[in-house]
């Protein structure tokens, strides 16, 4: 087991960062503490003492997403788990709603849980595809193309609600 | 078709750290897929600060390192008790058959005659026990762990 003042060095250094990657999956502040919670029971009870820094920081990350995708299975998280390929099924951001949909979170929540995990791990952690590739538990080459997808449906939906905004103001 | 420029991660870095060299801001200027990877980050950053000043309720360092020393030391005292019983049913399963051998002759021969056949009771034998002597353990646990917590109230509180 990890010694307890090495474990608060790395809680200091992860919990926020961890946190932030929580809420964008799941959408939920309390969820999201208790996940967060439960990965680091995991990697203290799991993990030997001598796991380097680096690797427990990965350790956490694929314990939350593992967490939340078993959340998700179980029903408890709504969404979709991984994006459906066809454009033309994707929904569209309501009109009427589009106001209200046009920070960031709103266009997260847009998304898939898979892609939303994959733009946060790349974009705000800026793990490469190799780490993302083991923390979402898929193959680098499916990251490769799922990241492209998913950053092509960020920026479309972004621009898309702020075309809007600008034509409503 | 290329799904990944090849400067994106050296853009994503020096977006994140908010200061590009010329070089860079030259393949902006030149790279949609690259602009829109800054204009991610930048999007995806913004959001971050602002879930990082809310406040949380998750425990300190020090209160989830206890917890998981707590759960730690159970499963621990759980594998030892399970140890326990195995060996004490195979302990009495040992015990069992030396006093066949142990009984008198006639008496000896009929169980010599017996054991040979029921073999294949014997895996079961040890299995029963040790479930048998697992709730037996597991009861004087839970009893011994109720009479220190009566106690223990009665000491502090009455």
């Amino acid at each position: 087991m990890i010694d307890q003042r090495r474990f608060e060095a790395l809680y200091a250094d992860t919990v926020h960062d961890l946190r932030s990657y929580v809420v964008s999956l799941v959408h939920h502040d309390s969820n999201a503490d208790d996940i967060v919670q439960e990965s680091y029971l995991r990697l203290l009870t799991k993990v030997p003492g001598s796991l380097p820094d680096k690797k427990c920081k990965t350790y956490l990350y694929t314990t939350a997403t593992n967490i939340v995708r078993d959340l998700w299975r179980s029903g408890k998280i709504v969404g979709r788990w991984v994006p459906l390929d066809t454009a033309a099924t994707e929904s569209e951001p309501a009109r009427d709603s589009v106001l209200e949909r046009i920070d960031t979170q709103k266009v997260l929540q847009s998304m898939s849980i898979m892609q939303r995990s994959l733009i946060w791990l790349a974009y705000a952690e800026g793990y490469s595809h190799r780490e993302i590739s083991k923390i979402v538990d898929i193959k680098e080459k499916s990251v490769k193309v799922m990241l492209f997808r998913a950053r092509q449906r960020f920026i479309r939906t972004f621009e898309e609600l702020n075309i809007v905004r600008e034509r409503e103001l | 078709m290329k799904l990944v420029c090849p400067s994106e991660a050296a853009i994503v870095a020096a977006a994140k750290s908010g200061t590009f060299d010329p070089e860079q801001t030259k393949h902006l200027a030149s790279c949609a897929d690259c602009r829109s990877a800054v204009t991610l980050v930048r999007l995806v950053l913004s959001q971050k600060a602002r879930t990082t000043e809310q406040p949380h309720s998750i425990p300190a360092a020090g209160a989830i390192w206890m917890k998981a020393a707590y759960l730690k030391r159970t499963k621990k005292n759980r594998l030892k008790r399970t140890a326990l019983c195995l060996g004490l049913a195979l302990g009495m399963v040992a015990a069992f058959l030396t006093a066949i051998l142990l009984l008198p002759d006639r008496t000896a021969l009929a169980w010599r005659a017996v054991v040979p056949r029921m073999s294949f009771l014997l895996p079961l034998g040890v299995v029963g026990t040790t479930i048998v002597m697992m709730l037996l353990v597991e009861y004087s646990h839970n009893l011994k762990s109720r009479i220190f917590t009566r106690q223990h109230r009665r000491r502090n509180y009455v």
